[in-house]
């Protein structure tokens, strides 16, 4: 009676065989990323060079995964950070927490916090996935819907076989 | 004034609100009513600790039979009322009234302190339009206007709402925020020019229902949702308001009221809301310290309390000196520690209050304290004050006393050498000599029936028997009870726990007296003890005679002292041990009224330090009598089983289970077609609401931890927190015998000379001032008012100085330099601030009756 079914399923694999494989073998190979996949987070800057990021604690607020810690402070007229009167003076983003869910760009008010398509997050310690602020936050305001490859760091090659 | 209290039982009215049938008290008001059936009426003006006044219009419902909706919060319940709070009209009115107050708020929730737990965000939430009709440019101020050392006003975000003004208006007296202009440049601003320095400034910080005015320590420093909450009671005075402490990665960052109506109503001074940073001070001690020498060694608790044993075996002349800032589980272990271990009956409690002769209100009904509540003040058809000024040292009972007058009614009547700030309300004011106190109480003739009488010593260290002991007098001779003002949170509890050289535990008293603070200083100094215990005691700075103590403590004597921070006296002790902070721990705290509350711990003492009845268990242990605690429960087991006037007293009924169902916020969400609110869906924005504290703070979501903060909790009250201790004797208000033993009144006449150089000199702390908390507490360390002499405008004259001009004060050795202040004070006195940055008094000071010299410098 199943003999339809047996075949059919027979079909497919015989079918997927012959396939072009969908797996890369990485590292060696590596996987360009998809304009808006949701990898690892930067913090934008205005146009000016003051940080986007006004330490609301949107970001943290919204987290499921709780991954965010943001510790609020005072700009002062010497010590500017970001436009308006407060600044974040803790900004971490723990990755051995963060699904990636993205939910904190979406809570963002100031569309400070952003995400990259860099998906290549590891380290040999806990303290190591923790980004802090230095890390996270870019040296020069970032073009909105920038080509992807362009964004990342230079020594990084997705493109492929290296 | 609160609406909801007071009105006579027996004058019920039936009406109709959403469909269903209530009968309540008259003349309530229907915001009330309608709350306390679930019914939540939104709101941003209207606050139950204050009067209403209608401005925001939020509150608009629908009566039937009015033409117009009428406010919830200016309506009184009437006969027959059929009242609608969710008819469309109604809730179109109050959509309306939001679109309003949005027309020109800045609607910077992101960068404002407030965003999380705001009324307005909450309620445009529930009850607002979804966008703005309004594309027109906002009115814009100056931005974060710094009104005082601790308020930070924005007021772009104020939304009219009177809240603050009328605070600061009636509780508090102090008019310092006014609205000022008039449409739509309508504005909230302090009078130009001068700093809004209440006392009480953070109490507007906590109702304002927006971001407008702000706490400057608080500032940008943590969101609602990352703080961990715990309850607690104010350690500074004898008041105990409660309040809650919150912390941010285990520190403390915010404390806020926590509404008792039977305490603090909704309010605590500014000294226990920002005087909590002592508590993370870089100065705490968190190990053992031995003495070697000159230096401290830092030890394990085990060779500290085997040096202790080492030293004390077998000797048995032991003074045992205990401050007023310790909780009730750590008096019961001094006491214990002290008069069964120690077997010594030199122990006090009284420094700065020494000899302050409470055991003398023992024949009103059996107690070392007050028979009256707070309660009871406030009720009070006639109240006589004769002590400190009391919003320098009991500041929310000052509060207390202005409702009493303002709103009760009461006479008040003030006794004192110097001006104090009830004067102002007083129907009258006895300026007496200085030490005359007990005279003028005599001679006052015409204290009506019932009165209160409350009693504190007015200045530290002088001898005030005369003075109490006409108090009782006066209070046995109108019918009314007597309000007896220990001065710290610890002092009461204390008391009851017998750390008094003339009473034990539960108030018995004991046939030969021991050694009070000043004989036990008195005998160390003549090298007549073999060991002194200070817990939490710091004589140098605080007993009455500097000097004095400080002999005490450098005569070489064996001292253990067990403190937060390295005192003055605690560096001249042999051994210390570090004691946790009130945040740290559990326990609880007597107030004045004798009203037991409990404090939970919230964050994690400094090193090793632990709480002083564990100490006392250790050292009673390492002499071969183990007490067998482990946790306060046990300590209150015990104090259970031996302290006559606690045995009811069940510590589980203090401690608060989160509620079932967070009771009403202003700005619950409810169903917002019917504006019901049923408990199991509940959901409360806000501090201490089911959303979002501790939702997703990193430590999980504790029961009992997460209790309501919000002022609208009026169910948290005596119910709940009971504990007012009964009378041993089972009297209701006390009428006993006259005090035993009293003195005929001794000659009270004063003993001050005219004018010239012997003048009495009067002190008492100011709030803010030099002890060992405050001067850590970073956000009140640089208000403190420094130092000043304070004379008589005759004595002046007499001196040929002026307000501002300095002169040098001269006594018990020591000299001092001061600005000149003209007040209203007894001639022949000068009054000094207790503990302050460059004068402190008590150096001045030595006996019962200090004198000094005064002369222009
Ligand atoms: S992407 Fe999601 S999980 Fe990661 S930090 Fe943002 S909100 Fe948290
Ligand atoms: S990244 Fe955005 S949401 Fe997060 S704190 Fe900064 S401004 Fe706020
Ligand atoms: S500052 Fe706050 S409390 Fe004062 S009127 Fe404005 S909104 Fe009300
Ligand atoms: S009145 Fe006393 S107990 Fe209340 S907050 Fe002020 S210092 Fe603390
Ligand atoms: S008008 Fe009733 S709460 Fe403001």
């Amino acid at each position: 009676m199943a003999l339809p079914e047996i075949f059919t399923g027979l079909t497919t694999v015989i079918k997927n065989v012959f396939r072009r494989k969908d797996t890369v073998g990485y590292p060696e190979v590596r996987r360009l990323p998809f304009p808006r996949y949701k990898g690892r987070h930067i913090l934008d800057r205005h146009p000016d060079g003051l940080e986007k990021c006004i330490g609301c604690e949107l970001c943290a607020g919204v987290c499921p995964a709780d991954a965010i810690r943001v510790v609020g402070a005072e700009n002062t007229a010497e010590e500017r950070f970001s436009p308006g009167e407060r600044y974040a003076q803790i900004y971490q983003i723990n990755y051995l927490r963060c699904i990636f869910c993205g939910l904190c760009v979406e809570a963002c008010p100031t569309e400070a916090l952003l995400m990259t398509t860099e998906y290549e997050l590891s380290g040999s310690t806990r303290e190591d996935l923790i980004y802090t602020k230095e890390q996270l936050i870019v040296d020069a305001p970032i073009i909105r819907h920038w080509d992807t490859k362009k964004e990342l760091p230079p020594d990084i090659n997705l493109k492929g076989t290296s | 004034m609160t609406q909801n209290g007071g009105a006579p039982k027996d004058t019920q009215v039936g009406l109709t609100l959403n469909g269903r049938e209530l009968k309540v008290e008259k003349d309530r008001l229907l915001i009330d009513v309608a709350e306390e059936v679930g019914i939540f009426v939104p709101r941003f003006c209207y606050h139950p600790g204050m009067k209403s006044v209608a401005v925001c219009r939020m509150c608009l419902v629908k009566v039937e039979g009015s033409p117009k909706l009428l406010p919830a919060c200016a309506t009184p319940v009437t006969d027959g009322m059929v009242v609608d709070t969710v008819d469309e009209t109604a809730v179109d009115a109050q959509r309306g009234m939001l679109e309003f107050l949005l027309i020109n708020h800045p609607l910077d929730c992101p960068i404002c302190d407030r965003a999380g737990e705001c009324p307005l965000q909450d309620q445009t939430y529930a009850h607002g339009p979804g966008s703005t009709r309004y594309v027109e440019p906002k009115r814009t101020y100056e931005k974060a206007l710094e009104i005082s050392e601790l308020v930070v006003l924005d007021r772009e975000r104020c939304v009219l709402c009177w809240r603050c003004v009328r605070f600061a208006d009636e509780i508090a007296g102090d008019r310092f925020i006014q609205l000022v202009d008039r449409g739509p440049g309508t504005q909230i601003l302090t009078f130009s020019d001068e700093p809004f320095d209440s006392y009480f400034s953070g109490n507007t910080i906590q109702i304002c229902p927006v971001g407008a005015l702000t706490s400057k320590p608080y500032r940008f420093v943590s969101r609602p949702w990352d703080l961990q909450t715990a309850p607690s009671v104010c350690t500074y005075c004898s008041v105990g308001c409660p309040l809650t402490n919150e912390s941010r990665d285990e520190k403390i960052v915010r404390c806020q009221a926590l509404p008792n109506e039977n305490v603090n109503d909704f309010w605590l001074c500014d000294k226990g809301r920002y005087g909590y940073h002592h508590v993370e001070s870089a100065e705490r001690l968190g190990s053992p310290l031995v003495r070697s020498g000159k230096e401290f060694e830092p030890a394990s608790w085990g060779a500290a309390v085997d040096k202790i044993v080492s030293a004390i075996k077998d000797k048995r002349r032991i003074g045992v000196i205990a401050g007023g800032h310790l909780t009730t589980e750590d008096a019961y272990a001094i006491g214990k520690l002290a008069k069964k271990v120690l077997e010594t009956k030199d122990v006090d409690s009284r420094i700065q209050d020494a000899g302050a002769p409470y055991e003398r209100a023992l024949a009103l009904g059996g107690i070392a304290g007050s028979t009256a509540t707070l309660n009871d003040v406030e009720g009070a058809p006639e109240i006589l004050w004769v002590g400190p000024d009391p919003k320098e040292t009991l500041p929310v009972l000052y509060l207390r006393l202005r409702k009493a007058v303002n709103d009760g009614g009461a006479r008040l009547t003030v006794v004192s050498p110097r001006a104090t700030s009830l004067d102002v309300i007083a129907a009258k004011v006895v300026r007496c000599e200085a030490g005359g106190e007990g005279r003028a109480l005599r001679e006052i003739d015409d204290l009506g029936d019932d009165a209160v009488v409350c009693w504190g010593q007015s200045s530290p260290g002088r001898d005030e028997t005369d003075a109490f002991d006409a108090a009782v007098a006066a209070s046995q001779a109108s019918g009314g009870k007597l309000l007896v003002c220990v001065p710290h949170a610890g002092s009461q509890g204390m008391l009851d726990m017998g750390v008094h050289p003339g009473l034990d535990a539960g108030y018995v008293e004991v046939a030969e007296p021991g050694r009070d603070t000043r004989a036990i200083l008195e005998a160390a100094a003549a090298g007549e003890l073999d060991a002194l215990f200070l817990f939490g005691a710091d004589p140098i700075a605080d007993f009455p005679d500097a000097g004095l103590a400080r002999r005490a403590l450098e005569k070489g004597i064996f001292t253990v002292a067990v403190e937060l921070f390295p005192t003055q006296s605690a560096m001249r002790a042999d051994v210390v041990l570090p004691s946790a902070a009130y945040a740290e721990r559990e326990g609880t705290f007597t107030n004045l009224e004798r009203r037991v509350q409990k404090l939970e711990r919230l964050v994690a003492p400094p090193g090793t330090a632990q709480e002083p009845w564990k100490t006392c268990a250790a050292i009673a242990g390492a002499l071969g009598d183990a007490w067998g605690w482990a946790r306060c429960d046990d300590v209150w087991d015990d104090i259970r089983r031996n302290v006559p006037t606690h045995k009811d007293l069940d510590l589980a009924l203090l401690t608060q289970e989160a509620p079932a169902h967070a009771p009403f916020y202003e700005s619950a969400f409810g169903d917002v077609q019917t504006h019901t609110m049923d408990p199991p869906a509940l959901t409360v924005a806000g501090p201490g609401g089911q959303y979002p504290k501790g939702y997703r703070s990193g430590a999980p979501f504790q029961t009992g931890q997460n209790w309501p903060l919000s002022w609208e909790l009026r169910a948290f009250e005596a119910k709940q927190r009971p504990g007012v201790i009964p009378h041993p004797n089972g009297s209701a208000n006390g009428h006993g015998a006259a005090p035993a033993g009293a003195p005929d009144a001794p000659d009270a006449a004063p003993r001050a000379a005219e004018g010239g150089d012997d003048f009495v000199l009067l002190s008492g702390r100011l709030i803010y001032d030099e002890g060992s908390m405050v001067s850590r507490s970073k956000a009140l360390g640089n208000i403190a008012s420094g130092g000043y002499a304070e004379l008589n405008p005759g004595d002046a004259a007499d001196l040929e100085v002026s307000a501002g001009d300095r002169v040098v004060l001269r006594g018990a050795g020591a000299e001092v330099t001061l600005p000149v202040r003209i007040g209203d004070i007894a001639k022949g006195a000068v009054y000094v601030p207790y503990d302050q940055r460059d004068v402190k008094a008590n150096t001045l000071m030595s006996g019962v009756d200090s004198r000094v010299g005064v002369a222009k410098a």
